[in-house]
């Protein structure tokens, strides 16, 4: 899944997932969901993708390990989680997750 | 002496038949033509290549892929959902025994679901796709 642009994924409160895939991730751009940007299966390489931060939003890039997580940057989730690693084994590299 | 000229004619008499017969099998091989043209919101039930001519819209589901190995350009343009809540409804929707999907550069705006792939080897790049409220899901799609 590459060089996608993704916004607006406003379902009810605490719900709305923008990017569900495994496999290759790249390039994408996904802002304005309530529950997560990016649910991402294992055995997955993530690379350069953004996720903006939504009022609401619980989680910006998720991620089941073992996966490659590279170069991507996840802001704004306030409350909420910018990146999470499930499990073991991830390669988390040059992030942007405060 | 008389023998080549009744060949002679019967080769003319076939000649329409089998030129007629080569030019139906050329119709026919998918390799020679090119991605087959979406008009409006359908079913895509054969494989192979597709491309939209012009937006679509609709209130419901908009192309439902039941085939393997299809492949669909959107080229630039838009397919829209009209629906309103509570109908739940997806702009491109592959199931689950499907494989080798590919979706590319369009827009998908005004579904509950935009883009979900449900099968394996799935490729989906260059979709700019916006909610609504009330939207659900924007792409979804497994590559491996």
């Amino acid at each position: 899944m590459r060089g996608n642009i993704v916004v607006g994924i406003a379902a009810f409160p605490g719900q709305g997932i923008g990017i569900s895939a495994s496999g290759i991730v790249s390039g994408n751009y996904v802002a304005g969901t309530r529950f997560a940007d990016y649910i991402i299966g294992p055995g997955s390489t993530v690379i350069g993708n953004t996720a903006v931060g939504n009022p609401g939003r619980r989680i910006g890039i998720e991620v089941s390990c073992p996966s490659n997580v590279t170069d991507n940057t996840s802001t704004g989730s306030t409350p909420g989680l910018n990146l999470v690693l499930g499990g073991d084994g991830c390669n988390n590299t040059n992030n942007v997750a405060p | 002496m008389r023998r080549p000229a009744a060949l002679f004619t019967i080769a003319l008499a076939l000649a329409p038949i089998i030129l007629a017969r080569r030019g139906v099998a050329q119709a026919q091989d998918p390799r020679e033509e090119g991605p087959r043209e979406i008009k409006k919101c359908q079913t895509i039930s054969k494989p192979g290549s597709y491309k939209l001519i012009n937006n679509l819209t609709t209130n419901g589901d908009c192309l439902v892929i039941t085939a393997d190995f299809v492949t669909i350009d959107l080229v630039g343009f838009t397919i829209g959902g009209t629906s309103t809540f509570p109908t739940v409804t997806t702009a491109i929707a592959a199931g689950d025994n499907t494989r080798g999907i590919t979706v590319r550069n369009g827009s998908i705006s005004g579904f509950v679901g935009g883009v979900e792939l449900a099968g394996d080897g799935s490729i989906v790049e260059g979709l700019r796709v916006n909610g609504r409220i009330l939207s659900a899901l924007g792409i979804s799609a497994s590559e491996s």
